[in-house]
């Protein structure tokens, strides 16, 4: 029988975007700094990484050595991001939201510091996650979490047996 | 050049949600005690009940400032599809927290929603997967 590993996934960032009364998108939560529209348009929005300490840092050095703590930002490579809708006003609480997709964008030798998230309605509209300050069709916000898909040594160089995450007992 | 921080956020609910010969939603996994279909919705619509009895979850997280603002909590939907390839009928999904009405408890009940094209409401053929965060 075959063994299946188990994967370290650090959280990096999580976030509720929401649409104030003057049309401004707002993020709560941790890990995001800011947000502004993309392109000044609806459905497409702009989140920068907040800065942390080095005690936190999830650590990707130089050339995006994974596991080294490193004023860095993400290495794209391994981001992951989960985007949900939060219903609207169309019972029980649905959405209209159908496209949802992000984007990275990293600065050479720091890596990944801010996502780019696109929503849309069919056929491909552009749509907010919610109305001014208030639900409607679209929903009432939209959920943001973020990891880091590899924040631990390579598990091909660990030695795993028995039972999923029991780790190899070693003696000196 | 700077550094970026990690956040906790604290899974409290994974699960898979299929259907039985009856067409009742089922739900296998952990953090959730009851599944059912809300009242007037008989399809697309799924009521999870937060499980109480799990160690370290109150079977509730704390409520935003309105049932649909909660900023405590964060889910992850993926639909299974059936077929080859393994194509959803589901185009669009939403997920709400509904507020317990006893006092201080804090959102007990998570609403599901899942919609196909053209605009109706339906479930999913293969069920959905679904993971919850309280976040910290």
């Amino acid at each position: 029988m075959a063994d299946y590993a188990s994967v370290p996934v650090q959280p990096i960032a999580q976030g509720l975007l929401t649409i104030d009364a003057a049309g401004n998108p707002q993020i709560t939560g941790r890990g995001f700094s800011s947000v502004v529209r993309g392109s000044g348009l609806v459905g497409d929005f702009v989140l920068t990484m907040d800065e942390g300490t080095g005690a936190a840092d999830v650590g990707s050095g130089d050339g995006f050595t994974i596991g080294v703590i490193g004023p860095n930002g993400l290495d794209p490579r391994f981001v992951r991001i989960g985007l949900t809708v939060r219903g609207g006003t169309v019972p029980p609480g649905n959405t209209d939201i159908t496209d949802r997709s992000a984007a990275i964008t990293s600065v050479p030798g720091e890596g990944a510091t801010q996502l780019r998230v696109a929503l849309a309605v069919d056929p491909a509209t552009p749509a907010d996650p919610m109305g001014f300050g208030v639900p409607n069709a679209h929903g009432s916000g939209l959920e943001i979490m973020v990891w880091n898909g590899n924040a631990g040594p390579d598990n091909a160089q660990a030695t795993i047996v028995g039972p999923l995450f029991q780790g190899a007992m070693q003696f000196p | 050049m700077t550094d970026y921080a990690v956040t906790p956020f604290q899974p409290i609910v994974q699960g898979v949600v299929t259907f039985d010969a009856f067409d009742n939603p089922v739900f296998t996994g952990e953090g959730v005690s009851e599944i059912a279909r809300p009242a007037g919705f008989p399809v697309g619509a799924f009521l999870l009940t937060l499980d109480e009895g799990l160690p370290g979850n109150a079977g509730a997280v704390p409520p935003g400032l309105s049932p649909i603002n909660d900023p405590n909590v964060r889910t992850m939907i993926t639909m299974r599809g059936a077929g080859v390839p393994p194509i959803s009928n589901i185009t669009a999904t939403a997920v709400l927290y509904l507020v317990s009405p006893a006092v201080g408890v804090g959102a007990d009940q998570i609403l599901v929603v899942t919609r196909t094209n053209p605009p109706a409401p339906a479930d999913p053929v293969a069920g959905f997967e679904m993971i919850v965060w309280r976040v910290l």
